[in-house]
């Protein structure tokens, strides 16, 4: 298990590594000089050549990339072309509300989609499984701005149960600030709860026609013990793997929610950003989101060793 | 006083109908074997004392294990009497067993459900010791086990709360010989120590004949004949029995053969794996599935292979078909190589055709036979004129009708497969065939056709062929010469009688005698 975490984590810091090359090198190449989009098409040669130095963008293109990796290292992403803030700053206070966001909704979709897929694997081709499966075919379907849009018409302007939109704060308290969260984090969850349940169900279905089942009811364990006994945990597999991807694209991936909800997140962050050519902001949460990707493509690597044995021996 | 009785039990499966007025019984501490080709509802029978049927299962009649009315009982009381009155053992121990639990947790479970009063892990090693896994710890995971060790676990399983019954469903077809003498071993020792009854299901009936002390005969779901072992052996009532009988040990007489020049050289070839990194800076390792082998196969000469799994033999296969590179040595035919520069020379290929042994799974269910069975051409410089013509010879050669061409796999049984299996080997008149375990896969009355069929091809077309087999009785009736594999080497090579009748390398003895025999017809 040791080598086995060891090699994963040198893939880690490999992947990392290729990332953020590939992500400076698409910046470079982009079209754009941040130095005249600050200063306005009016601006003399010389306050731009001034600026330019300023912002290090004389450099030469390696030492930038080292500088700028290096700063990552130490917590430090460089200062807003737009904003002249810490870009660090920045993106901790969008984080504060991202990744809360994303840990939310990807609760109440486990939430939602693990019973809702073990019921109806537990009743395949009975009313039950087709009921859970109509439902779940509706909530792949639903475009979820609407379903936003639905639930601020319902919950905040009819029942006044929620505000329509923004973040109370943390300096709130806790549940205020999860209070605010909560449409959002719905809206969110809903599609991935849909599609999560389906290949929780289906996993479950594969594994339900394997032998060591009719070993476990031979046993004398009930249809329902077997499934929870020796089911759930070789079907985990492919729904750890969707979970992994569905908490990378909640963390960036909201940015029609936010839009919807006026959240100040990260999608938004890096839509601004890229709108006003605030390339070192760009970079940055870029950078930072390869980063979550790789990390929690890591913990799934590390929660298939868990859930099977088999891969811990294969190292 | 009977353990089991099952009286008139029909069943159907959404309205099909499987079982015909089954009828037997089985005594405590006796071994009832219940036998018959696939589909005859032998393995539906034992399930249905299980209750463990599948969905849409209608059962009419009666089975009494133990006083208790199994059909009449609701689920919650069948979860109590199985695997605590009767257990269960399955044919296919690699997936038999949940893979991501330790074994001992699979066997302790058991106890647990049944033997409250129980230590489970106590009683779970103590089981384990009983089938012969001693030195096992319970901390195993199923992958770190060979199949005779799986399956000795899934034994453990069945017996570890002392049951009445157990039912053995073909547990030990998907295992080598020696394991299987190994196995039949236990169980014969485990229902003769614990006064068990045994209810054996197989399609084998020389491992019947050496364990059960009555077999029922069942064909499409009817009993046909039942009776005690040696009676029923000796003289068989019913023709189907009869007819069983003579298909398991079946005879075919090859043409002789003039001594002719080599046609396939093998010399000493050597096949390694790489195994796979353990660590990243180091080479990675080398496991030689295939060490020094060297043989000459002689135009018009029926050699057989045999070895147990992980012998290397199938390696082999793939090297002399040009399908892999070898490490040393050299393989010829016609004395050109196979291999040649890097990869396989198809000029040398066109030479060789194999027939595989899953009828199912190599063909594509969506071609037609036609397309099928002139995949070959493929191999040849031009394909050639008379396409149909060749198509109509090689069907009508392997006994099907020149109109099946124009049919879907699916169409045909398994043997009919089997036989156009060889229909596409012979189509380019190839001329060395390698059978790799052909008939294998086959019931033992199309066993018996399909090695007709072989012996027939020889008379007609002097065919040259590798016969590669697990299954010792087929190999000494099809085959003049033998060798046998062991460990990617080839330990014992002659005459097919003179090896099986006088082996002289002890494994060959092994395996000779660890191979299940029916007695001798009087």
């Amino acid at each position: 298990m040791l080598r086995y975490t060891l090699k994963r984590l040198l893939s880690l810091a490999i992947s990392l590594a290729i990332a953020s090359l590939l992500i400076f090198a698409v910046i470079e190449v982009a079209p754009g000089d941040p130095a005249s989009f600050m200063l306005g098409i009016n601006a003399q040669e010389d306050t731009l050549a001034a600026l330019r130095a300023e912002l290090g963008l004389d450099q030469p293109k390696w030492q930038r990339y080292l500088s700028w990796v290096g700063g990552m290292m130490q917590g430090d992403f460089g200062t807003s072309y737009q904003y002249r803030t810490e870009v660090t700053d920045m993106i901790a206070d969008r984080l504060w509300v991202s990744l809360p966001l994303a840990l939310y909704a990807l609760t109440l979709s486990t939430l939602i989609a693990f019973p809702a897929g073990i019921f109806a694997a537990s009743r395949r081709g009975k009313a039950g499984d087709v009921g859970v499966m109509g439902a779940t075919q509706i909530g792949i379907a639903i475009p979820n701005f609407w379903f936003a849009m639905m639930l601020v018409l319902i919950f905040a302007i009819n029942l006044r149960w929620f505000s329509a939109g923004g973040f109370a704060g943390w300096d709130k308290g806790f549940f205020a600030a999860m209070k605010s969260l909560t449409l959002p984090a719905i809206a969110l969850a809903l599609p991935q709860a849909a599609i999560l349940a389906r290949v929780m169900r289906s996993s479950l279905l594969d594994v339900l026609d394997e032998d060591f089942m009719r070993t476990a009811r031979a046993k004398g364990l009930s249809r329902g013990a077997a499934l929870r006994r020796h089911g759930l945990r070789n079907a985990m597999i492919p729904v750890l793997t969707i979970l992994g991807l569905q908490f990378s694209f909640l963390l960036a991936g909201g940015i029609i929610i936010e839009q919807v909800f006026y959240l100040p997140g990260l999608g938004r962050l890096i839509f601004q950003s890229i709108s006003a050519r605030d390339l070192i902001v760009v970079e940055s949460v870029t950078m930072l989101l390869v980063f979550a990707v790789i990390l929690v493509n890591f913990l799934v690597d590390l929660a298939y060793a868990a859930v099977d044995p088999r891969l811990r021996a294969r190292t | 006083m009977s353990l089991l009785t099952i009286t008139n039990l029909s069943l159907s499966i959404a309205g099909m109908p499987i079982l015909r007025d089954v009828s037997l019984t089985l005594a405590p501490g006796e071994v009832v074997a219940v036998t018959g080709e696939s589909g005859s509802g032998k393995s539906m029978t034992a399930l249905a004392v299980m209750q463990l049927l599948p969905g849409q299962s209608k059962a009419t009649g009666k089975i009494t294990l133990d006083g208790h009315d199994m059909l009449a009982l609701d689920e919650p009381a069948l979860c109590t009497l199985r695997g605590d009155l009767a257990g269960m053992v399955f044919q296919e121990p690699m997936t038999a067993l949940n893979p991501v639990q330790t074994i001992g947790a699979q066997v302790a479970e058991t106890v647990r459900l049944h033997r409250p009063d129980l230590d489970p892990s106590t009683q779970a090693r103590a089981v384990l010791d009983r089938v012969g896994l001693q030195n096992i710890p319970l901390s195993r995971y199923p992958h770190e086990l060979s199949g005779g060790q799986r399956q000795r676990v899934v034994i453990a399983i069945a017996i570890a709360c002392g049951p009445k019954l157990l039912i053995a469903d073909e547990p030990t077809t998907a295992l080598d010989v020696t394991t299987q003498a190994q196995i039949l071993t236990l169980l014969k020792r485990l229902a003769a120590e614990d006064g068990m009854g045994l209810l054996m299901i197989t399609h084998d009936l020389a491992v019947v004949a050496e364990m059960a002390d009555r077999i029922v005969v069942m064909r499409d779901g009817e009993v046909v004949e039942a009776g005690d072992t040696p009676a029923l052996l000796a003289i068989p009532q019913h023709p189907y029995t009869r007819a069983l009988l003579a298909a398991s040990d079946h005879r075919v007489t090859l043409p002789t053969t003039a001594e002719q020049a080599p046609l396939l050289r093998v010399q000493n070839v050597v096949r390694d794996y790489k195994l796979p990194r353990t660590t990243l800076f180091v080479p990675a390792g080398t496991h030689r599935a295939v060490d020094t082998v060297s043989f000459d196969i002689k135009r018009g000469e029926r050699v057989g292979l045999v070895g147990e799994s992980g012998c290397g033999k199938s390696t082999l296969t793939r090297a002399i078909l040009g399908l892999e590179p070898v490490q040393g040595g050299q393989i010829t035919l016609d004395g050109m190589p196979v291999f040649n520069a890097g990869k396989p020379d198809l000029s040398v290929r066109r030479k060789m055709q194999v027939v595989f042994q899953d009828p199912y799974g190599s063909f594509n269910p969506r071609h037609r036979v036609d397309r099928l069975i002139t995949e070959p051409f493929h191999l040849l410089e031009e394909p050639p004129k008379d396409r149909a013509a060749r198509i109509a010879d090689a069907l009508t050669t392997v006994g099907l009708s020149p109109d099946d061409a124009r049919k879907y796999p699916h169409q045909f049984s398994g043997g009919q497969r089997q036989r156009l299996a060889i229909a596409r080997a012979l189509i380019i008149r190839p001329e060395l065939v390698i059978f790799d375990e052909a008939v294998s896969a086959l019931d033992v009355s199309v066993r018996a056709q399909i090695l007709d069929l072989i012996a027939d091809l020889c008379h007609q077309y002097d065919l040259t062929y590798l016969f590669i087999s697990h299954d010792l009785s087929v190999v000494r009736t099809i085959t003049e010469r033998v060798m046998v594999m062991r460990q990617g080497s080839i330990v014992e090579e002659g005459e097919t009688e003179t090896v099986f009748s006088q082996p002289r390398h002890p494994y060959t003895r092994q395996l000779i005698d660890a191979a299940p025999t029916l007695p001798k017809a009087v």
